[in-house]
């Protein structure tokens, strides 16, 4: 259990993931859906990133001094995963900012359930 | 060192060269570049599976040390074969579906969806080769955003709330997926697969360490993984994605990207795990009771259907629980389920292509009352739709025939302990029951569409004859029923490519 | 019992129905499902009801599970800041950080693994954008009605504060967010985070100063002009530095770490993954404000 508090950044991280996967699920609106997932997108990069940390050393850039000893620098791998996270992360927000935009001037809801409620009344008249 | 070896290298960068010329030229221009970098795909397959059956597989480095430092893609008969298989797959859907992709789609967009199935095309082949799990993650989520736009090109109401919903799913998947990722490499410090897989057998060998965290970041990998590409609970989004979109996209994604999906776990499960440590935690078996549960329920769920778009796009559900089957029993199940994966590659775009254009017959109507004697409207439609049914319910003859009978002999050939005896016990229930399930469905369909028209209010169109069509649903035809009568070249290469696998 | 003049023929209709689905192929035949509308209802509410509650409480155990597996997991990574039994610090990270000034000509480590030593990665990553910019323009490209855009513009551009602050804050953005893309490789920054302060400065610039400014220079034939070159010029780059690795002699032009022009293709790469980045973030602004670009 002490471990919880010791890793605390990883715990943190797990309880955003947390937070943002309660949202996600739970939530009928769609704008708060897409925000629980960039929190749980989030939760999801500070863990990546928190395993690469290591105490009393220094950000990976060689600096004034130049100086290319591994043990004066942390671990520069998560820092590069997280990056291709993030991008990642913005384009999939985009996409489905667009979709909802598209899906509100067609029904003028934001409650995912309703839509399809109201594509199977149109289907079940129509066709 | 033959200049072969670089092929894959440059099937990849052609296909981007290729999204992205066509993101800029006009209709006519970007189908040709569409249809060009998918020949060329085709072309390179063929040359790296001839020269890895000769040569054994091949590590490539892309950056200038070998791997752990740098990228790496590494590739046998068995990567060879698909990579072939899956360009040819695209470029036949898209000659099959071509009518509908001019008529369903506008014609400012219509380049866009030449530009999203040349990154379909390039994630998948980059999937397939890739020995480096986050490469892995950044080619499914190109796959995932590209899938999602193939999706939504249709620009109505029904087909962008189905893209939405399609959307939530796989960003779930591909978000556990992730987690799963990153706690491998907390625990072993590699992205490569190779180094990977050495790291966790010593750490399985050695029995101070725990091995739950591995055990549970496979978990979070195979159920990501299987709610992307329609594993049991997780299939209800295929009968809206699946069942609205336009021809093309409906046989891809169901033909090809849920495959892809598979065949990452593949090689998470035989080059990053490595098959022994699985079987040491036992979530093979899972896999193997979830694809059990799929084939029943994804039958039971096209039973229901009333709209036969969404009945053949629900028996997709089906056909991937027979792969996880496969996958589930083991190294020798693996042989069945790659041979199904490329009968129902083969299969699915077919019998999508036919159903719509038996819905044209019938003035656009999907039901099954509609559709009573629209294989007489359109002779050659309702043929291919015949042939597909009854490979996908397992007729001799035809590819599903084979891989069913695969199946059986797999399961049986390693009875010794009461697990594996019940596994071959379950695998035999499961596929009969599935099998008759299979039958009430499809052999209903083919009988409603050649039923005499007994009303005479009803019109039924005759449709105009589509070259391209019928030179598709040919080839496709001409493939199964080779594929059901001589299997026996392409199982010895699935032997050989799983031999070098890992 | 009502008799509906449009037909010739009467039928029954049960009071205050809402569910009648009339369908008519020619006159003479007339298909009406009609349910008594109350029991339909209330059987609608009751298996709605009961449909939300499963997925709740089906929902509900998996998220519990979930979090606990992860929460225990959590218990068995490496400790936070550890550096002895760490097993993430292996050989790789020895050789990026001790050769990576020789190797790739970066000073800052991070850039140097990112666009060097794992680039397929970048690669991928810059056409994840790529295909985000294709799906937005799919859904939203001349999507919006003119009406709206003029009544946007009478609402947003009369901002006097704005247009007095932009005038000197947008200069100096811009130049930040292009010093940040220049040093990618010897401080803290990259082709990702310059992209991005640029495209902010950029839409900074649209909201004080209006459409018809920025359409001077960013329209739909520059954007993709712009984005098409850097992705071709990106990839071929990147593909001439892999081939050239298995086969035959690096090409790797490199200057002096620790200046601007080092690090031999990072600049070009740098610079391209910038311009891709700043023209995607304006895009994005451009297609959710206007519908076009």
């Amino acid at each position: 259990m002490e471990k919880l508090f010791s890793n605390y950044m990883e715990t943190v991280a797990i309880l955003l993931f947390a937070i943002g996967f309660l949202i996600l699920l739970f939530n009928r609106n769609l704008i708060k859906k897409i925000m629980g997932l960039n929190i749980m997108d989030s939760g999801m990069y500070l863990l990546l990133a928190s395993l690469g940390y290591i105490d009393g050393r220094l950000a990976p850039v060689g600096g004034i001094n130049q100086s290319s000893d591994p043990s004066l620098y942390i671990n520069p791998i998560p820092a590069g995963l997280v990056l291709t996270g993030i991008v990642v992360s913005v384009s999939v927000t985009a996409i489905m900012l667009s979709l909802t935009v598209r899906l509100y001037k067609r029904y003028h809801t934001l409650n995912l359930d309703e839509i399809f409620k109201l594509i199977h009344q149109n289907e079940d008249e129509g066709n | 060192m033959d200049f072969v070896i670089n092929l894959p290298l440059f099937t990849i960068i052609i296909g981007f060269v290729g999204v992205v010329l066509t993101s800029f030229l006009k209709r006519k221009p970007a189908k040709i570049v569409a249809i060009v970098c998918q020949l060329i795909a085709i072309v390179f397959g063929i040359l790296v599976l001839i020269y890895t059956l000769d040569h054994g597989y091949v590590n490539y480095q892309l950056g200038h040390l070998k791997a752990p430092f740098c990228n790496q893609i590494r590739f046998g008969p068995y990567e060879g074969l698909l990579s072939t298989l899956v360009p040819l797959v695209m470029l036949l859907s898209l000659f099959a579906g071509d009518n509908h992709t001019h008529r369903d789609i506008t014609e400012e967009k219509e380049h866009s969806f030449y530009t999203l199935l040349n990154l379909i095309l390039v994630a998948i082949v980059a999937i397939i080769y890739t020995d480096d799990i986050f490469t892995g993650y950044v080619f499914l989520e190109i796959s995932t955003l590209s899938s999602v736009g193939l999706t939504m090109i249709k620009n109505h109401g029904r087909q962008i709330a189905a893209a939405l919903r399609y959307m939530l799913f796989n960003l779930l998947g591909s978000g556990l997926f992730l987690l799963g990722c990153i706690i491998i490499y907390g625990q072993t410090g590699y992205l490569s697969m190779t180094f990977i897989q050495n790291v966790i057998t010593d750490l399985f060998n050695n029995n101070n360490t725990s091995t739950l965290p591995l055990t549970i970041s496979f978990t979070l990998v195979s159920i990501g993984l299987g709610i992307k590409s329609g594993l049991f609970p997780f299939y209800y989004w295929m009968g809206d994605t699946y069942g609205v979109n336009t021809t093309t996209a409906s046989s891809v994604l169901s033909g090809l990207v849920s495959k892809g999906y598979i065949i990452l776990l593949i090689k998470f499960i035989y080059r990053t795990f490595g098959i022994d440590n699985v079987l040491k935690t036992d979530l093979l078996n899972i896999l193997f009771i979830l694809g059990a549960c799929g084939m029943i329920f994804g039958s039971i769920t096209a039973i229901r259907q009333k709209v036969i778009n969404k009945m053949v796009s629900y028996s997709s559900a089906a056909q991937i629980g027979y792969i996880y089957l496969g996958i589930g029993l083991g190294k020798v199940g693996l042989i069945a389920a790659t041979f199904h994966i490329i009968t129902h590659a083969l299969c699915k775009p077919l019998l999508f292509s036919s159903s719509n254009r038996l819905i044209d017959a019938s003035g656009k109507k999907r039901k099954f009352e509609n559709l009573i004697g629209t294989g007489f409207a359109d002779p050659i439609a309702g043929a291919c739709f015949t042939i597909g049914a009854l490979s996908m319910v397992g007729c001799p003859f035809f590819a599903g025939f084979i891989s069913k009978y695969l199946f059986i002999t797999d399961s049986f050939v390693d009875i010794s302990t009461p697990t594996l005896l019940l596994k071959a016990i379950i695998t035999i229930a499961a596929l009969v029951v599935s099998t008759l399930l299979n039958t009430i469905y499809y052999l209903k369909t083919v009988i409603t569409i050649y039923s005499p028209v007994r009303d005479n209010k009803v019109v039924l169109k005759h449709n105009h004859y589509d070259v391209l069509f019928i030179v598709s649903s040919c080839i496709f035809s001409i493939l199964i029923i080779a594929l059901g009568v001589f299997p026996s070249p392409i199982i010895e290469i699935i032997e050989e490519g799983i031999k070098l696998l890992g | 019992m009502k008799k509906n003049k449009l037909f010739d023929e009467e039928f029954e209709l049960v009071n205050d129905v809402d569910e009648v689905s009339v369908f008519q192929e020619k006159k003479e035949d007339i298909v009406v499902k009609v349910l008594p509308p109350k029991t339909r209802k209330r059987i609608r509410k009751g298996e709605e009801k009961a449909l939300t509650a499963i997925y709740d409480i089906a929902a509900g155990v998996c998220f519990v599970f979930l979090i606990g597996v992860l929460l225990y997991c959590v218990m068995f990574l490496p400790i936070f800041g550890a550096n002895k039994n760490n097993i993430t610090l292996n050989e790789i990270v020895t050789e990026y950080i001790q050769n990576g000034i020789e190797v790739t000509g970066a000073t800052n480590f991070v850039t140097g693994m990112i666009l060097d030593y794992r680039a397929f990665d970048t690669l991928g990553e810059s056409f994840v954008l790529f295909t985000a910019v294709t799906c937005v323009m799919i859904l939203l490209q001349n999507f919006h009605d003119n009406e709206e855009i003029e009544f946007e513009k009478i609402k947003m551009f009369n901002d006097k504060i704005l247009r007095y602050s932009a005038s000197f804050l947008v200069p100096v953005i811009l130049l930040l967010g292009a010093y940040v893309i220049l040093n990618g490789s010897i401080s803290p920054g990259g082709g990702f985070s310059g992209g991005a302060i640029m495209g902010a400065g950029l839409i900074l610039y649209s909201l004080a100063f209006g459409f018809k400014s920025t359409s001077k220079f960013f329209n739909i034939k520059n954007f993709k002009i712009i984005t098409s070159t850097s992705l071709l010029t990106y990839c071929l780059c990147k593909a001439l530095s892999f081939y050239t690795s298995v086969n035959g002699p690096m090409i790797h032009p490199f200057g002096i770490p620790g200046a601007i022009f080092s690090g031999g293709f990072i600049f070009i790469l740098n610079f391209c993954v910038g311009l891709i980045v700043a023209c995607t973030m304006f895009g994005f602004y451009l297609l959710f404000k206007k519908g076009e670009i």
